[in-house]
């Protein structure tokens, strides 16, 4: 028997930062450090403070959690 | 030249924590810096060594130049 521990929770942005070679290039920025309580609508809302002050435009908001696989 | 915008909170243990945002719109709007702030303190969703984040400190722009070292080759 195995369990899913969370170790780590992470808030990404996913912004468009134009074309390259005619394909669509993505500028992701990572903040660590997210409580574990925190609600989608918390992280919408965080997320779209943090975009709202960069000149790329936010396509996505994405919560990253890692977990340890442990032996139990 | 690469801009950064920092961001600097004041967190619950009387501490200070900084959230970075690359490529900041210009000009920087500082009304629009505070109430993007404001909003992360207010949403709570971050914690940080020192605990969550409670005030606004401060906020700056870094800059950041890269100049190549030449060889004489």
């Amino acid at each position: 028997m195995a369990n899913a521990h969370v170790m780590d929770i992470r808030l990404r942005l996913v912004f468009d930062a134009g074309f390259k070679d005619g394909k669509p290039v993505f500028k992701r920025r990572t903040y660590s450090r997210v409580r574990s309580g925190a609600t989608a609508d918390q992280l919408f809302y965080t997320g779209s403070a943090l975009a709202s002050l960069s000149q790329h435009n936010l396509l996505d908001i994405d919560r990253l959690e890692t977990s340890s696989i442990l032996e139990v | 030249m690469d801009k950064t915008l920092e961001l600097i909170f004041i967190t619950s243990e009387g501490s200070t924590t900084s959230l970075s945002v690359d490529g900041p719109a210009e000009p920087i709007d500082p009304a629009a810096v505070q109430t993007a702030m404001q909003t992360i303190i207010d949403q709570n969703a971050f914690v940080s060594t020192s605990g969550s984040l409670v005030g606004i400190k401060s906020a700056r722009v870094l800059t950041r130049g890269v100049e190549p070292v030449d060889f004489a080759l």
